[in-house]
């Protein structure tokens, strides 16, 4: 990792960690197994782990579980060689054991690109649905364990077409179908059933989380959201095409924010409940795009209606997450504004 | 009699088919089927054939080196690239079966020689095993080859992900094998993917533009070496030609699979690992006459 | 009234299906004449090149005259204002060897196809020229072969990868009108993005099909001039355009110029006009691709044998595009039998 990077990785750990260090304390000490540790939410969950570590000495072990030691290795390699942290290479579906002294589970193992959930449709409900399965049987020999998190997805919502309103955790899920398309929608539900069956049966301590849209490092710049687009153009020297009216409306959580969501939701939550974790904060992309133009020097133009054929899909993907803001004291601590600039920081970095 | 002492790296449906045809042969023995998982279907198939198992990939044949003396790896092109260094430095032959291609390609009873003498060998591609014999019988017969195409059509079922997201490097693989054992100016190569039920077999043609050709020559020289590959891809038939159709010469060929781990219609990957045995073999016998 | 109508895209495919019928023989000359005429009448998109794509000459399916980047920066030249379009199908094209060049050439619209049961072989390729800022349409082919849902689901898998719209070809002709209902309104209810549809005459169904999308929601129509394209022949572009204006649809294109272009092409391009012959007919009833015509009439010479006989047989195995090849193979097996 590029030196600009790993700075831009602890001004971001720093800034966030010193708004809710209080929330984080109980964590000294204790030993954290984090599934899917290359993914996006993995690897911003180490890096947070890895800074409490290094600048407050908090002495948190950390398993990462994952399937691609290389991948991990190459993204986060002072994370990698870290004394208080190891990696276990391994396809979740095969995890048999977990080490014993394991006090709190992260499982954030499912793949959320909807690319890979079109080619991969069965890979994608076999990963989600017997990995959790082996994550709880695993998690149910661990002596101290204190809570698991389930990274669940907003996937399971019902999205209607032209829907305006945000999502609420009590919010309509799904009509049941069993077509492919659901595949991933479909293997989230199960597991989120799942979670209630083996808290009931295995007494294990779960609590689900459904992730919305996210933005910051540890994301392919060709990743299928709007935003990445927008940068991609921007970066490319183009001018930046929104194929619609712009009044799609979406928010985005910044990476470090989200690390410490997780781990406060982890630490206090009671076991049982579910929480929706982004930012509700939405804006049309129109604006999203302007605010990524103005970020470049000459800005870019934003090309509205781009659309050869005249189509028009206005949707809303909002997570309400009064619950965890009130329960927990949560808010956003990193600004649109801020986010989609560290977020294109990121990207020139690693050119 | 000693046999020579293979260990296969990746669990996957490949290694897994590799493995029983190693248990069929006079010459090999497997000493270690290696893969991540033990949960793994092929090793639950290992396990069932008697085989000794490990989930420790590549460190237990670093733990184990002087107990192996060649490796099959069937991981990934990513994996091959970190075992590759690796196997070298143990001094331990390898045949990859990744897209990796570290080493030369290896076509059997072509390039057997050129084998012998690297400690690496790639398989080319399924489209490259089939129809590299037959441009090599063109390159030996004719001079001066102007072109020469491979189309294969395979079962739609038979493409798993990494075929499916690797057309191009398929492609760019079998024209360089081609290219490079037959010297013709030119090479094409063509993947079609077949989605009919019943499944279809393997399909490959060769087409050549070739000025002044001699079918009676090529005849006879094709007839030797289709013997030669029937030997070790018993699925491996002739099905039309040589003609001279078009201005173009035309050979078609099919390869039904053994239906060893894999089923019968994946000719595409039996041909692969046919090819991989076969290789082995030699290296086994090579150690047996020292 | 036509404010309240769906836009609808048309998109030239002479320069490219057109192709098939010349066994893939159009000149520099007459590449250039015809995107002079129709850039002059306003078409939106006219796609050029080999009639299987990118990357295609071959001896399989045909050896094209003029190379693809030569065809490609003729076409560009004189494509002042209308977007130039290629046809690119993987297993022939690469991202390296062909969309790469064509992307410097200046290609705007890249239309990626795979038979319709295998798109998820589109999405690297589909992925880069999205990557590119291009405009990127996924492509069904063969699509009378399977049911609608299934095209549904490949559908999805090119809309998630990047495709701004999804056409569904009916490379065999084979389609009736209710056929084209039915898909193109389940494919519309079914995705974001928009819906396509590319049809072949072989049953006389060319124009009534391609109204038959539209008045199912497709928003992107394509046709050849004088309906130039293999086997009998895609939907005559320029009836197409003025059946599309007597309904009321503004498409932004000069008819008398059109017109005149297709009055060109028919001059320059042609060697006979599409016809639907016999043996075109046999082709659609037999949903068999198009493309195959004249390598099925040549080899049924070949072997003397009857090509309506092998059309049928062809159909029967199943066979997808370009798998020419086979055309030999059975033409020799029905050959042997007629002999025994």
């Amino acid at each position: 990792m590029k030196k600009e990077q790993k700075k831009l990785m602890t001004d971001d750990c720093e800034r966030v960690y010193s708004e809710v260090s209080g929330k984080l304390d109980v964590l000294s000490g204790a030993t954290l197994l984090i599934t899917g540790g290359s993914g996006f939410m993995g690897s911003w969950l180490c890096e947070m782990v890895y800074y409490m570590n290094e600048i407050h000495k908090m002495d948190i072990r950390l398993f990462v579980i994952a399937r691609d030691h290389e991948r991990f290795e190459s993204r986060l390699p002072h994370v990698a060689s870290a004394k208080n942290i190891e990696f276990i290479c391994t396809d979740i579906r095969n995890v048999s054991e977990f080490p014993r002294e394991v006090n709190y589970i992260i499982h954030a193992a499912a793949n959320p690109d909807s690319r890979f959930h079109s080619s991969r449709p069965f890979e994608t409900m076999s990963t989600i649905a017997e990995g959790t399965g082996a994550v709880f049987r695993a998690a149910s020999l661990v002596s101290d364990l204190r809570n698991i998190i389930n990274a669940g997805s907003s996937a399971v919502y019902s999205s209607e077409p032209n829907n305006r309103e945000k999502f609420s955790e009590i919010s309509p899920g799904l009509p049941l179908n069993s077509k492919v398309s659901n595949s991933f929608s479909e293997a989230n539900r199960y597991s989120e059933t799942l979670c209630s069956a083996a808290r009931n049966e295995l007494r294990l301590p779960i609590v689900t989380i459904r992730p919305f849209t996210f933005c910051g490092a540890y994301q392919d710049i060709d990743s299928p959201w709007a935003l990445n687009n927008f940068i991609n153009d921007a970066m490319c020297k183009r001018r930046i095409r929104i194929h619609g009216d712009g009044e799609t409306f979406r928010s985005y959580m910044y990476g470090a924010d989200l690390a410490v969501w997780v781990l406060i939701i982890m630490l206090h939550a009671r076991s049982g409940q579910i929480y929706n974790v982004g930012n509700s904060n939405g804006f049309s992309l129109r604006e999203i795009a302007e605010k990524v133009a103005s970020c470049f020097q000459p800005a870019p133009s934003v090309l509205l209606n781009t659309s050869l054929t005249g189509d028009i899909n206005q949707s809303t993907l909002l997570p309400d997450v009064t619950k965890a803001e009130k329960e927990f004291g949560l808010k956003q601590y990193t600004n649109i504004d801020t986010a989609i600039q560290k977020t294109i920081q990121w990207y020139k970095n690693a050119c | 009699m000693n046999k020579y002492r293979v260990a296969i790296l990746g669990s996957g449906n490949i290694g897994t088919d590799l493995l029983v045809k190693v248990q069929r042969s006079e010459n090999l023995e497997c000493v270690a089927f290696i893969g991540r998982s033990r949960g793994s279907r092929g090793m639950a198939k290992a396990l069932e054939l008697g085989v000794k198992l490990s989930d420790q990939s590549i460190e237990y044949v670093i733990d184990n080196a002087s107990k192996i003396d060649l490796v099959f790896d069937a991981t990934s092109a990513k994996d091959h690239m970190v075992h590759a260094p690796i196997l070298k430095e143990l001094g331990i032959r390898c045949i990859d079966l990744t897209p990796a291609k570290i080493g030369p390609m290896c076509v059997p009873l072509i390039n057997t020689e050129e084998c012998m003498d690297n400690m690496n060998i790639n398989m080319v591609t399924c489209g490259g095993q089939a129809s590299i014999p037959i441009a090599v019988a063109l390159a030996r017969t004719h001079k001066n080859i102007e072109y020469i195409e491979v189309v294969s059509s395979i079962a739609s079922k038979s493409a798993g992900p990494a075929t499916r997201s690797n057309l191009d490097e398929y492609i760019k693989t079998t024209e360089r094998g081609v290219k490079h054992f037959s010297c013709a100016k030119k090479t094409k190569a063509i993947l079609i993917l077949n989605p009919a039920i019943p499944y279809i077999d393997m399909m490959t043609t060769i087409l050549a533009k070739i000025n002044e050709p001699n079918l009676e020559l090529l005849k006879i020289e094709l007839a030797s070496l289709l013997e030669r590959v029937q030997s070790y891809v018993p699925g491996y038939k002739l099905i039309l030609g040589p003609l001279f159709e078009n201005g173009r010469i035309v050979v078609i060929l099919r390869v039904q699979g053994f239906g060893d781990y894999l089923p019968k219609y994946a000719g595409n990957l039996d041909i692969i690992n046919c090819a991989a045995i076969a290789i082995a073999e030699e290296y086994a016998k090579a150690v047996k006459n020292e | 009234m036509s404010n309240n109508k769906q836009k609808i895209l048309i998109s030239d495919s002479t320069l490219r299906d057109g192709n098939h019928a010349v066994l893939h023989q159009l000149t520099e000359q007459q590449i250039a004449t015809y995107c002079t005429a129709a850039n002059s009448a306003g078409v939106p998109i006219v796609e050029v090149g080999h009639g299987n794509g990118l990357g295609a000459s071959s001896l399989q399916v045909g050896e094209a005259a003029v190379d693809d980047l030569t065809m490609l920066t003729i076409a560009r030249k004189h494509l002042k204002n209308s977007r130039l379009g290629i046809h690119a199908i993987p297993g022939f094209a690469t991202i390296e060897r062909d969309l790469k060049p064509a992307i410097n050439c200046g290609v705007d619209v890249f239309r990626i196809a795979a038979h319709c049961t295998e798109a998820d072989i589109t999405e690297r390729h589909i992925r880069f020229c999205r990557m590119e800022g291009k405009i990127v349409f996924g492509v069904l082919m063969m699509s009378h072969m399977v049911e609608k849902e299934i095209l549904a689901d490949e559908a999805r898998k090119m809309q998630n990868y990047g495709a701004e719209g999804i056409i569904l070809m009916d490379s065999a002709g084979n389609y009736l009108p209710n056929d084209v209902k039915e898909k193109v309104s389940f494919l519309k209810e079914n995705l974001k993005v928009s819906v396509g549809f590319h049809s072949h005459n072989n049953l006389g169904m060319g124009i009534a099909n391609s109204v038959a999308a539209v008045e199912a929601g497709a928003a992107i129509i394509d046709g050849c001039a004088r309906g130039f394209g293999a086997g009998a022949g895609n939907a005559q572009l320029e009836v197409l355009v003025a059946v599309l204006e007597r309904m009321g649809y503004n498409l932004g294109i000069d008819l008398y110029k059109l017109l005149d272009a297709s009055d060109l092409a028919e001059r320059e391009l042609m060697e006979k006009m599409p016809t639907v012959g016999s043996t075109s007919i046999v082709s659609g009833l037999s949903g068999v691709f198009s493309g195959y015509l004249k390598p099925v009439n040549r080899i049924a010479k070949e072997f003397d044998i009857d090509p309506r006989d092998l059309f049928f047989e062809l159909g029967r195995q199943k066979v997808v595009a370009g798998q020419e090849d086979r055309i030999i193979e059975i033409a020799a097996e029905l050959s042997n039998s007629g002999k025994n």
